[in-house]
């Protein structure tokens, strides 16, 4: 893969494609077990080349087996795991990843370039091109001006940076990156989102794992939640939303004390979820409709206006939130 | 794809100086205070701290006493009586005691002068009655001869008052000639001489190997905790994804520590021969094979060890025990001809013994390489063993299902 000459500046989102590329991971069917306890349950996952997917669940959904089983390192009891149609835990499939750890996976007493040119070496890049593939990706990953400057006296932003240039230097078709964007600050955030873009503008397959919802929404093509090691939701990201919520708005009511039966009641019948505590209530109500305004008329007339009241276009946090409590009911 | 790796740690080390100082400065400097120890007491010249007393009332028993008081090897500790000796030797005061019991010049079957030792110190006893004699053999010359003629007399008779006249002149004439610094004539059983010679002492060059082989480890383990450092840090997961693999992981570790190992070990070699005059240079060839494989075969230890431990914790542990039992029995911390037969024997297991074995073969026995044959035999199929080892174990941490 190589990289267009300005790739470091923030790239615009790329406008959807008519059909998608021919996927570079394909997870079919797959499960997967820890001695007798099911950790991936029949799940199905496809990233193709020049799209950003975010993978989101909560702890222990299996999203940590999951890149274990595209990187090849957990053998699925069923299903298979295909990198650029080689079998994931071949040694051809793992070349074609570039694997961002969670941690800074760098030397920390070494230079940006001394770790880049380490890493290229180990992934077995001929000595003649190391300089200029380590000096393509320092530009491409935005590091180019602290090349020779030590990991551990860089801020946790190009640290971050140099975590992913050197998963590029083995000029991968899939990258991997587990909570990227783990102690960085706000400013930098939107630079890593640019940065991320940038890579799937110039071809690369990306697969992210995070808790961050807003820099997933900030970044994602499609999306795809796990739960219970079962991917349950994946497509477009914008696509689940409106398919999900159609014109609905999202509208949260919150009391200080649970409100009396009849009103429960009422807020059953539209729809709206409550919170354990009975103190909250989410849900969809139709744009348009009259029939917020409804709903209000009504909680004034039985005096039980709650303390809060907020109204919000469906985003990718509500998609997540309203998956996770279909999951648990 | 071993040379990255090897570069990696290259580079790391040079930037903490910590570990550089541990690495390279600290070896020489312990086998130094070791190597102190052991030339500045050659056996026959340690001094010896002793508690005096004369009970004898007698003048013979007087001049020993001050004799010994002033004897340049002799801590002399004055006391009253021989309760007083016996305090000062059990509560440590004194490494050993001496009663003057009586007149040590008289005849008779008693013994005129009691030693006193600790079970602890019994070398001490030893040493404080070659001191004793050495001052009545060197000083008091008189009290030897007058015991002696005293003894004569009880087998064979008293002297012929002419007899007499010629022995009180002899025991008048030694004192002169002691008094005057000279030495004893005749009637010695032995003449001692030092062999010149340019070789360091055989404890120089044990220690110089013991001191190695102790550091190689200790550096061994602390190079190869790297990759548990690696395994947490993600290093690990990023280059078990890379065409090499574990395997040049854990060969590049090998290789790097290995050289490190040598470089450390030469060091130590060249202070111990510029200093102390441990032979290497006239032997650099078993030398080198002795130290390449001594280098290997920790590294490999300390690698095996890195690859059995889950946490850096473990593998702290898990060295620190190793390193600790290894050097002990082995003899890098006391030499192995002090241990009982079945220790020396379990010693064998360890590196160290073959390393100590194989450096005393080749700087102090100058054996040749076939003669070193046995130990690095081992030595190698050591490295060989814990390499096949640590790869094996390192690929476990790779897939975990």
């Amino acid at each position: 893969m190589t990289f267009p000459a300005a790739l470091s500046r923030p790239a615009a989102r790329p406008a959807p494609a008519a059909a998608r590329a021919a996927p570079v991971l394909e997870m079919a069917h797959v499960s997967a077990s820890y001695g007798t306890r099911a950790v991936l349950r029949d799940a199905t996952l496809a990233v193709s080349a020049g799209e950003i997917t975010v993978l989101l669940g909560p702890n222990g959904a299996g999203k940590t087996t999951l890149i274990r089983a595209v990187c090849g390192r957990l053998r699925p009891d069923h299903g298979t795991v295909r990198v650029k149609e080689h079998a994931a835990h071949l040694s051809t499939a793992r070349r074609r990843i570039g694997l961002v750890p969670q941690e800074l996976a760098l030397y920390p007493s070494l230079t940006v370039r001394e770790n880049l040119d380490i890493f290229a070496r180990l992934a077995g890049m001929p000595r003649a091109g190391i300089a200029g593939r380590v000096g393509a990706v320092m530009e491409a990953a935005g590091v180019a001006a602290q090349a020779n400057e030590r990991i551990d006296r860089l801020s946790g932003g190009w640290k971050r940076r140099a975590n992913i240039a050197a998963a590029l230097v083995g000029e991968p078709a899939l990258l991997v990156l587990d909570e990227p964007t783990v102690g960085v600050d706000r400013a930098a955030l939107a630079g890593f989102a640019d940065l991320l873009r940038a890579l799937a503008a110039a071809g690369l397959a990306v697969l992210i794992v995070t808790h961050d919802l807003e820099q997933a929404a900030a970044v994602a093509d499609r999306v795809a939640i796990l739960v219970n090691g079962h991917v349950v939701l994946e497509g477009p990201m914008h696509d689940l939303v409106a398919r999900r919520f159609g014109g609905a708005r999202r509208v949260e009511l919150r009391w200080s004390h649970p409100p009396d039966g009849d009103t429960r009641a009422h807020l059953a019948a539209l729809a709206l979820q409550s919170d354990a505590t009975g103190t909250t209530f989410t849900g969809g109500l139709a744009a348009g409709t009259g029939a917020l305004a409804d709903l209000l008329l009504t909680l004034e007339q039985r005096h039980a206006m709650p303390r809060e009241v907020s109204v919000r276009e469906p985003d990718l946090a509500a998609l997540y939130a309203d998956v996770l409590a279909e999951a648990a009911r | 794809m071993i040379c990255a790796i090897m570069k990696a740690m290259g580079l790391t080390l040079l930037r903490d100086k910590g570990a550089l100082v541990m690495t390279f400065l600290l070896p020489p400097l312990m086998f130094l205070v070791f190597a102190a120890v052991f030339t500045g007491v050659s056996g026959d010249d340690a001094p010896v701290k002793a508690a005096l007393a004369d009970a004898s009332g007698s003048e013979g028993g007087h001049a020993l006493f001050v004799s010994l008081h002033n004897a340049p090897l002799v801590q002399a500790i004055p006391v009253r009586d021989e309760a007083a000796v016996r305090d000062a030797v059990r509560s440590g005061t004194a490494d050993a005691g001496l009663v003057i019991v009586s007149d040590p010049s008289a005849g008779g079957n008693a013994a005129p002068l009691l030693i006193l030792a600790d079970p602890g110190r019994a070398a001490a006893a030893g040493l404080l009655m070659a001191h004793v004699q050495e001052v009545i053999s060197e000083r008091l010359p008189q009290i030897g001869l007058k015991r002696l003629g005293a003894q004569m007399q009880s087998i064979v008779g008293s002297f012929t008052p002419e007899q007499t006249e010629q022995f009180d002149l002899a025991l008048q004439a030694s004192a002169e000639s002691a008094a005057k610094g000279e030495k004893p004539r005749g009637g010695e059983f032995f003449a001692r001489e030092t062999v010149d010679s340019l070789k360091a002492l055989p404890t120089v060059t044990y220690y110089a190997g013991a001191i190695a082989v102790l550091f190689l480890l200790f550096s061994s383990v602390q190079g190869a905790a790297s990759l548990v450092e690696e395994r947490r840090s993600g290093i690990f997961d990023r280059i078990v994804m890379m065409p090499g693999g574990t395997s040049v992981m854990v060969l590049g570790k090998f290789a790097f520590i290995t050289l490190q190992g040598v470089v450390q070990a030469a060091l130590l070699f060249a202070v111990a021969g510029l200093v102390y005059g441990v032979a290497v240079l006239p032997h650099f060839g078993t030398w080198i094979a002795t130290t390449i494989a001594a280098a290997a075969a920790t590294a490999s230890l300390a690698l095996a060890l890195a690859s059995a431990a889950r946490t850096r914790q473990q593998a702290q542990t898990l060295s620190t025990f190793a390193v600790l039992m290894l050097s002990a029995i082995g003899g890098s911390m006391v030499p192995r001809f002090l241990m009982p037969a079945w220790l020396q024997s379990a010693g064998w297991i360890t590196p160290n013994a073959w390393v100590i074995e194989a450096y005393q073969a080749s700087l102090w026995r100058g054996a040749a390489f076939g003669d070193l044959a046995p130990a690095l035999f081992v030595l190698i199929c050591y490295a060989a063993a814990g390499l096949v080892t640590s790869v094996v174990l390192a690929r476990r941490h790779v897939r975990l299902g």
